[in-house]
């Protein structure tokens, strides 16, 4: 390892960090004999960066050069950057003296197109063989799928990933021809296509016989970039909601537009939009596990995330018929629906309330939002305050109280 | 009755075994020490693990087998209350004779799940700053000083990960550690073997290389346009940094 390698790292990871997703969660796999890590589904995120995002894995490009002129893009043709390209080996041996340092859960690896798709995927995909058969690598594998690369080398890909990404980037196809010319909703969806029915086709081998080999473990996931495009918050979450449920996705991640670029195909930001980005999340939060569906948080006539209040928060506002919610007797899907409420709690709520009546001065040392939650509930006997009368009081009020915790965050 | 044991584990079961067998209620449970004051009637109790054992069998069956850990947990979180919280929760169990882990209406188990939470918090954390360094003796040493006393907790996790090489994890507050050798895991305390810090001399040519390295990646990944102080530090407290690679240059 040399100057050489420090300087391509620089770069490498400079191009890489637009990229928000860093999971190594949701696969599992186990060490082998004579070899080194092992992925156990839970993810760690070893070290978080300045502006507070997880380090989980190290993620780079293979090489920034790159054929295409996106003009989101920090690596577009057309950029005046510094262009640098690591070869197969050094890759492999930064993956393996960072894991066993206990720096890295594993490697993200994507890269600009250099060539083709096919040349490109090729190497990124000896990347991996090398680091699972000759360093017998068990960490965590995360590789780009580049569109246009052949389903031989996609499945060859799968075979060693734990998760493979295609990335959409931009949430309409129509946004994305104006800003990437050289690309298309169709050459993303073929590759993800292919990989979701492989792995849908190993899973149910895996079924049958334990000795089926991993496909993709970790699933496949995306990304879209916010805020460089019109695209508001209705289209977007209708298309990761179709993502989930149509392509089967494990994650969709939103990567608030940072400008990167001054480009004139792209509006000229003066910061990244990060509450909206926060919003996103937590809409797309309550897709996966609160059991909400994009059109109960968002409409034609609602297109848009609230800034200030949290999609729980202003969805049980706007329906205030559906509350309160008693928390000893309405069922776990009912409870995660009052705001301040999250899984972990409504589970703690449903075992405890076995053991007899549960009430609200108990619940409120439960570990819950009560700033959020005391609007929402009743215990049987105390009702719900505020809130049949008027929902417009109690998100004056709450907004006003939060405005003021808020305000001594600031000062403090 | 005011209760005395040695500080360890087993030491506390076996306490509250003898305060069962010879029915005499603790009122505090407390471990020796020079300042502790001999009350008189403060009972200094010999450790039997055969006792402990039995605490802990007979808490299984009611419970089921989580139990041992949410105990096990609750005492390394090294907490004033420990003792009394263990010891007042294994009273609520045999009077009611049933498993109360998931009540949380009673506030000794909202704490002693919060504490539990608190401590798998921790192990976690130790999954995620361990940094190994390669020494020229050929080892990876890695020095960790965590909140609660989570060596007894986190070895199983990094021998599954790095069976390949000696290793060595030491609490340089609490001077013990793990060393994992020729495949077997091993407890170290207060060994001479081991150091509470790594000068500049015991690492080889390539750790301090690969460190360098690593530095410069973690600089690298932050988006400047998005930095934000107050989630880093949430993420990772201050007390932690001194011994992370990546905040010490």
């Amino acid at each position: 390892m040399t100057e050489r390698v420090l300087e391509k790292l620089s770069i490498l990871s400079d191009a890489a960090k637009y990229d928000v997703s860093c999971a190594s969660s949701g696969s599992v796999r186990k060490n082998t004999p004579g070899g080194m890590g092992n992925a156990t589904g839970m993810g760690i995120c070893h070290s978080y960066t300045a502006d507070g995002r997880c380090v989980s894995l190290l993620k780079i490009l293979l090489t920034n050069h790159c054929i295409y002129d996106c003009a989101y893009c920090v690596s577009r043709k057309s950029n005046d950057v510094k262009r640098a390209a690591f070869t197969v080996q050094e890759v492999v041996d930064l993956t393996v003296e960072f894991y066993r340092r206990n720096y890295i859960e594993g490697l993200f690896l994507s890269s600009g197109i250099f060539r083709d798709a096919d040349y490109t995927m090729e190497r990124l995909v000896r990347i991996a063989r090398d680091l699972r058969q000759i360093h017998r690598f068990n960490g965590y594998i995360h590789l780009k799928a580049i569109p246009g690369a052949s389903e031989e080398l996609l499945h060859e890909a799968g075979m060693y990933a734990d998760r493979l990404s295609v990335n959409l980037e931009i949430p309409s196809e129509m946004s994305l021809k104006k800003v990437a010319p050289e690309k298309n909703y169709a050459s993303v969806y073929k590759p993800m296509n292919y990989l979701k029915e492989s792995i849908t086709e190993y899973k149910a081998e895996k079924k049958v016989s334990k000795k089926a080999p991993l496909f993709v473990p970790g699933g496949q996931s995306t990304q879209l970039v916010v805020g460089a495009t019109e695209e508001n918050d209705f289209q977007i979450m209708k298309l990761a909601g179709n993502l989930y449920d149509e392509q089967k996705l494990r994650r969709v991640y939103y990567s608030g537009y940072v400008p990167v670029s001054n480009d004139p195909r792209v509006p000229a930001l003066g910061s990244a939009p990060l509450i909206r980005e926060n919003r996103l999340y937590q809409a797309d939060w309550l897709l996966r596990f609160y059991g909400f569906t994009v059109d109960e948080l968002l409409s034609e006539d609602y297109p848009d995330l609230d800034l200030d209040l949290d999609p729980k928060m202003r969805y049980a506002l706007r329906h205030p018929g559906e509350f309160p919610v008693d928390i000893n007797r309405d069922p776990y899907s009912r409870i995660l629906r009052v705001p301040g409420i999250g899984v972990k709690s409504a589970k703690k709520i449903i075992r405890a309330r076995k053991f007899g009546k549960i009430r609200m001065e108990q619940l409120r040392k439960l570990g819950i939002a009560w700033n959020r939650a005391q609007y929402f509930l009743t215990d049987g006997g105390v009702p719900a305050r505020l809130l049949e009368k008027d929902p417009a009081l109690v998100e004056g009020r709450f907004l006003s109280l939060k405005g003021r915790t808020d305000q001594l965050k600031l000062f403090a | 009755m005011q209760y005395r044991y040695d500080g360890t584990y087993e030491g506390l079961l076996t306490v509250i075994f003898d305060s069962y067998a010879n029915r005499r209620r603790a009122t505090s449970i407390t471990t020796d020490s020079p300042e502790v004051q001999l009350a008189l009637s403060s009972c200094r109790t010999t450790t039997d693990k055969s006792k402990a054992d039995r605490v802990l069998k007979k808490m299984k069956e009611i419970c089921g087998k989580k139990v041992s850990l949410f105990f096990f947990k609750n005492f390394l979180s090294e907490k004033e209350e420990r003792e009394m919280n263990i010891y007042r929760f294994i009273q609520r169990v045999i009077r009611e004779n049933k498993n109360v882990l998931g009540d949380f209406r009673d506030p000794l188990i909202v704490e002693m799940q919060r504490t539990i939470k608190q401590v798998d918090r921790e192990v976690h954390r130790m999954h995620a700053f361990v940094r190994f360094q390669e020494t020229t003796d050929g080892k990876y040493m890695a020095l960790i000083r965590p909140d609660f006393d989570v060596v007894p907790l986190i070895g199983p996790h990094f021998v599954k990960r790095y069976p390949g090489f000696e290793w060595v994890i030491y609490d340089i507050q609490r001077h013990k550690g793990i060393h994992f050798t020729e495949g077997q895991l091993v407890y170290v305390k207060g060994n001479a073997l081991m150091k509470s810090e790594l000068s500049h001399d015991d690492l080889t040519g390539r750790e301090k290389a690969i460190q360098g390295l690593w530095r410069t990646y973690f600089r690298h990944v932050s988006i400047g346009e998005r930095k934000n102080d107050r989630l880093h530090v949430q993420h990772i407290p201050k007390r932690y940094w001194p011994l992370l690679t990546e905040k010490n240059e």
